[in-house]
């Protein structure tokens, strides 16, 4: 049952791949992704080495994840509750290993409709007083929190939410030399949300 | 090292016992060392450590600690960076800071504290394994100086635990573990509570399905640490609550867990249902009084550590740091050094400049953080002490503050009726005693014999007065034209000094015609004001104190009946 209901989501998968690609960019289409169970979920929005040129995935142990709601309280503690009670069903989480010391630690996010995923985009927006510009990406889709030590971007792409967590580039609260990474990240998940 | 070397504190706590115990109209009187907190976890009023105020907060600001801004946030940045050699140095010179001596030694001394053998004692060390290769989670020098303080008092690194019951933390300390090799922390790792004894439920009023680490539900652990890393915390329904912080208090969402589920501690993280202003955080407070936390004897939590070197401002408690903030905080009781490191650093925008604590963060923290005060019988008004410095500038410790003791009191006025008014001595003012004289007498209070002062026994203890008994003699010698001979006392240990209503002169009922009215037999609530616990070194006590004092001058009065009597009975066989 659970292989099939795997491959009827592969499948899924593939078909939106597929038109996904038919499509790109900048703004955040409305549509639905298929439901994932979160292994499925993970291994589809999981980075390959060098995918995004540079970027190898981290060995570091537990270094990709995947939760439902219910889990992620493991990964960010209370945290999660704004996550939950948004609407997140499954995510996942990578670690990936640029030039060092640069690196980067991507979710993917399934709140099931465009409108949750924006609700979270918004709440997130405000509430780090984002206002760096991701290159290529409008304000309301992406946006960027400068850090101490890189950047925080996040996006929504149909039901689908994305943080990019930059980190090895240095105080960015000057010169953002993070941002022109971010997108490189966003575009393969805006591929894969489609 | 004794075994037991703190007889001196157990004779306090008998007295502290006899105290409540009288304070709460309990007829049985107990004089063994079970305080009350070893079976019910905190009450209201209760000493951490008797030789520490519970107020008292230490902050070192030392830029030296980290060699450099670690370069990115994964945990072996965010360790690499770390001086071990500043951080050990600046944690001895917070602990003698925090427990006022002039030696390192003689302060972890007086910090931690066991009832056993310290070669039996068994230490549990809080860390957060939560999240992952980037979250912001307690440096590890930190227990490395920890366990090198433990093992030099004899503590056995088998019998020191590092732990996150919630979340394997292994996988980020295994490394820098060791028994035998002292470049290390000299612990062993609990996967959980594997090494914990495993789980044992609780039930909470406040949470339901909950379980804990058993070793220290089941009072296996004789010492607790809480090392936090400092984060802000947002939460339910995108409001932030637990005071938007993560510290020592919630750090223990990880000794507590639910029962059902592997590293879950969701009945704990009450939900806001959006509401504003955010509930109370009802069950972190209850755990935090909970006697897996605060029960044992000596009290099993012992020292709270914010490791803020590096600090979550707007990442949240999941997240990676987002400011360098280099500090380190310590105290001995959680409510307070959170409340603090909140407050002073996590919600000051000059120190978290790297990312601020999110407007809604500051909002939520201004209504929940008092209430880390409140539900511990603290207010916001109290004599806080917040001590933070630089190594360049540190403060001189005060180890033997001026007492000014019990003022000189009158006995009562010469009368052919007996004393009528004596007054007592005035309130003690705080201080530890030069010498463990504590406060002597008060003169003042009721006789029917008249006379001219009973003379206290109090402040015995090594402390200095931390506990007065109050006059020992049930019958005043005599008065002597009603002037107080002993009331210049020496103060009491760390004392607000004592109330002074019970020493508003003698008021003779029946005296017999002495010479001197005098003063009648001293109530000891001076004296025990002279001991109370609580009292600050620099407001000269608290509200705490002052219900300790209260608390403790009944039981004094009890006790000083009971010798009374027990004279009684010796002179009548």
């Amino acid at each position: 049952m659970e292989i099939r209901n795997m491959k009827t989501g592969l499948a899924f998968v593939g078909l939106f791949l597929g038109l996904g690609t038919l499509g790109c960019g900048s703004s955040a289409s409305g549509g639905s992704f298929p439901t994932l169970n979160a292994a499925d979920f993970g291994t589809h929005f999981k980075f390959a080495d060098n995918q995004v040129s540079g970027w190898t995935q981290s060995t570091f142990p537990g270094s990709f994840n995947t939760y439902t709601g219910d889990e992620l309280v493991t990964a960010v503690d209370g945290g999660a509750g704004v996550y939950v009670d948004k609407g997140m069903r499954v995510c996942m989480s990578q670690d990936l290993m640029g030039t060092d010391p640069q690196i980067v630690t991507v979710w993917a996010y399934d709140f099931t409709t465009a409108a949750k995923a924006k609700d979270m985009f918004d709440w997130k927006k405000s509430d780090s007083s984002a206002s760096a510009t991701i290159p290529n990406y409008d304000g309301s889709v992406a946006i960027g929190a400068a850090t101490s030590s890189g950047l925080s971007a996040i996006a929504h792409f149909n039901s689908l939410y994305f943080e990019v967590m930059l980190s090895g580039y240095g105080d960015q609260k000057t010169t953002c030399s993070a941002c022109p990474v971010a997108p490189k990240f966003l575009d393969v998940f805006k591929t894969k949300s489609n | 090292m004794s075994a037991n070397p703190h007889a001196g504190r157990r004779n306090f706590l008998k007295t502290a016992a006899v105290g409540a115990a009288g304070a709460m109209g309990l007829s049985a009187l107990k004089f063994d060392a079970s305080y009350a907190q070893s079976t019910g976890g905190w009450v209201a009023g209760m000493q951490i450590n008797p030789d520490i105020d519970n107020k008292r907060v230490i902050c070192c600001h030392d830029t030296k600690m980290l060699t450099a801004k670690p370069a990115n946030t994964t945990w072996a940045s965010q360790n690499a960076n770390v001086d071990a050699a500043a951080v050990g140095a600046n944690l001895d010179q917070m602990a003698m800071l925090l427990a006022r001596k002039t030696t390192a030694t003689d302060a972890w001394k007086t910090i931690f504290r066991s009832s056993k053998p310290w070669a039996s004692t068994r230490v549990a060390m809080k860390t957060n394994g939560i999240g992952g290769n980037t979250t912001n989670r307690p440096r590890w020098t930190i227990y490395k100086k920890l366990t090198d303080v433990l093992v030099s008092l004899g503590v056995s690194p088998a019998n020191i635990v590092l732990y996150d019951a919630c979340d394997d933390a292994s996988v980020y300390y295994n490394s820098y573990l060791s028994q035998t090799d002292a470049t290390k922390i000299r612990a062993v790792m609990s996967v959980r509570a594997a090494n914990m004894g495993g789980f044992k439920a609780v039930t909470l009023t406040n949470a339901t399905g909950i379980s804990a680490a058993a070793d220290l539900v089941d009072g296996n652990i004789d010492i607790l640490i809480s090392v936090a890393a400092c984060k802000s915390h947002n939460g339910t329904g995108g409001h932030y609550n637990y005071g938007s912080c993560t510290l020592c208090m919630k750090n223990h969402f990880g000794t507590f867990t639910d029962a059902t589920k592997a590293q879950h501690s969701d009945n704990l993280h009450v939900g806001n249902s959006a509401t504003t202003p955010p509930p109370p955080p009802l069950a972190l407070f209850e755990i935090n009084k909970h006697s897996a936390i605060l029960g044992g004897n000596p009290v099993r939590q012992q020292l709270c550590i914010i490791d803020a070197l590096l600090s979550n401002g707007a990442s949240g408690p999941g997240g990676a740091w987002d400011n360098r903030t280099d500090r380190l905080v310590m105290g001995t009781f959680g409510p307070i050094v959170d409340y603090f490191g909140a407050k002073k650093i996590l919600l000051d925008n000059t120190i978290m400049n790297g990312a601020a604590m999110p407007a809604l963060g500051v909002t939520n923290a201004a209504t929940i953080l008092p209430q880390f005060l409140t539900a511990f019988g603290y207010s916001e008004t109290d004599a806080l002490q917040w001590i933070e410095y630089t190594p360049d500038a540190v403060p001189a410790i005060d180890a033997t503050p001026t007492s000014t003791g019990g003022t000189t009191g009158t006995g009562g006025t010469p009368s052919s009726t007996g004393g009528t008014s004596g007054s007592g001595g005035a309130a003690r003012t705080g201080g530890k005693p030069a010498a463990p004289t504590g406060g002597t007498s008060a003169t003042g209070g009721t006789s029917d014999t008249g006379g001219t002062s009973d003379s206290g026994e109090g402040g015995t203890t090594d402390t200095g007065g931390v506990m007065s008994d109050g006059g020992s003699s049930a019958m005043a010698a005599g008065g002597s034209g009603g002037t107080a001979t002993t009331a210049a006392a020496t103060g009491g240990t760390k004392s607000t000094g004592g109330t002074t209503t019970s020493h508003t002169g003698g008021t003779s009922v029946s005296s017999s015609g002495g010479t001197g009215g005098g003063s009648g037999k001293t109530t000891a609530s001076t004296d025990v004001g002279g001991g109370s616990p609580g009292g600050c070194d620099v407001a000269g006590g608290s509200r705490s104190a002052s219900r300790w004092g209260a608390m403790a001058a009944v039981g004094a009065v009890v006790a000083a009946k009971l010798r009374r009597l027990v004279k009684s009975d010796d002179s009548s066989s």
